[in-house]
């Protein structure tokens, strides 16, 4: 059948040309004449997310120009990223060290970080399941830069949007709870697939939910082969050295001062 | 979620390139959409449709072709369904993390007048 107009003949019209054309349609009898003027396919093959992708160069130079490791932590809501920060925080990194975290609305996490003495930037997003390269450039505009060694992006909560976001950082981090259910990886691989370290948080409560460990590490492994695992509790401490030695040893540019 | 950011990208990226190439209307946009994108076709489908109403696509047909993401193992020199295998080398079992396609999207070309 003829694409363009649905007439029942196999001719096919020059819709694929390149070059500029025009002809009537003959085979109509002329009841229906109407012209294919000029159409023509331009190849794009541009990736829907290079203005993304460009601002998030931009970001990676800001970065390595003033010697920051960026540290991109994701999970669902709930999993314990900002609990998992403020313990990062209090245990250490010298000051030198500041927070960007998404949400949809509400200022509460970057409240619960700068209470743990550390400068952090809130970017409430509105109806952005995300963040992107943009407004993680706008929230660095807030932060003195040269005195950072150590930036952690703590990602708007969600497992499916952010992993296709790239900010410029240097690490990615996915973090899945006990509570959650050992076949999450498998259920998300998109985002544990660009994992670094994969972190099993709330680990204190493992043996309440009667927590699989196989199942989770065999989870992990098949989508993330590559990725740290560590298994830890912002509540107890747990996993808190394995995670400061794997940022000292994972390409960042300055290490973690206690 | 995301899908209608990224719709309003493509649809950006195809009427800049149409415009700049003197064109009435697009009758067509070709996007291709990896496997470990993270964008759901379905949803991208319809965030385009919905959002080419009053633009220069807005009777365009969007073409989405999604690509298998395939894994490739160095020792065997063979790349394979990655999903599917859960990225272990079907011939010798390793596992090969290293995709050769699965993420993309990408506008691939516009059909215009």
């Amino acid at each position: 059948m003829c694409d363009e107009c649905g007439c029942g003949l196999t001719t096919v019209h020059g819709h694929t040309h390149a070059h500029a054309h025009d002809h009537t349609h003959a085979h109509h009898g002329g009841t229906t004449p109407h012209t294919h003027d000029d159409e023509r396919v331009i190849e794009v093959r541009q990736s829907i997310l290079s203005r993304n992708d460009r601002l998030a160069e931009r970001n990676r130079g800001m970065f390595m120009a003033h010697g920051i490791t960026a540290v991109n932590l994701m999970s669902s809501p709930g999993t314990g990223k900002t609990a998992w920060l403020e313990r990062t925080l209090q245990e250490s990194l010298d000051g030198r060290v500041a927070v960007v975290t998404g949400d949809l609305a509400t200022e509460n996490d970057a409240a619960r970080l700068q209470a743990v003495g550390v400068k952090a930037v809130q970017v409430t997003t509105g109806t952005t399941c995300h963040l992107d390269a943009h407004m993680l450039h706008h929230a660095l505009e807030q932060l003195p830069l040269a005195e950072l060694d150590w930036l952690f992006i703590e990602n708007v909560g969600n497992l499916v949007c952010p992993a296709s976001f790239d900010l410029g950082e240097q690490l990615r981090v996915v973090m899945l709870s006990v509570t959650e259910g050992e076949d999450k990886p498998l259920k998300y691989p998109v985002i544990f697939q660009v994992a670094d370290a994969v972190l099993i948080t709330k680990v204190d409560l493992a043996e309440a939910v009667e927590f699989d460990w196989e199942r989770a590490h065999a989870a992990i492994r098949q989508v993330a082969p590559r990725a740290h695992i560590i298994e830890c509790s912002a509540k107890t401490g747990a996993g808190y050295d394995e995670w400061r030695h794997w940022l000292d040893h994972s390409g960042g540019t300055t290490s973690v001062s206690s | 979620m995301h899908e209608v950011g990224l719709a309003q990208e493509t649809l950006d990226l195809a009427v800049a390139t149409a415009t700049q190439q003197q064109a009435r209307e697009i009758r067509c946009l070709r996007i291709e959409v990896g496997q470990l994108s993270g964008v759901v076709v379905e949803a991208l489908r319809f965030a385009l449709e919905t959002l080419a109403a009053g633009t220069m696509a807005a009777a365009a047909t969007m073409e989405i072709e999604e690509i298998v993401a395939r894994a490739y193992c160095v020792a065997c020199g063979e790349a394979f369904d990655a999903m599917a295998q859960a990225y272990r080398c079907p011939q010798c079992g390793a596992i090969c993390p290293d995709l050769v396609q699965g993420r993309e999207l990408r506008l691939v070309s516009v059909e215009v007048i």
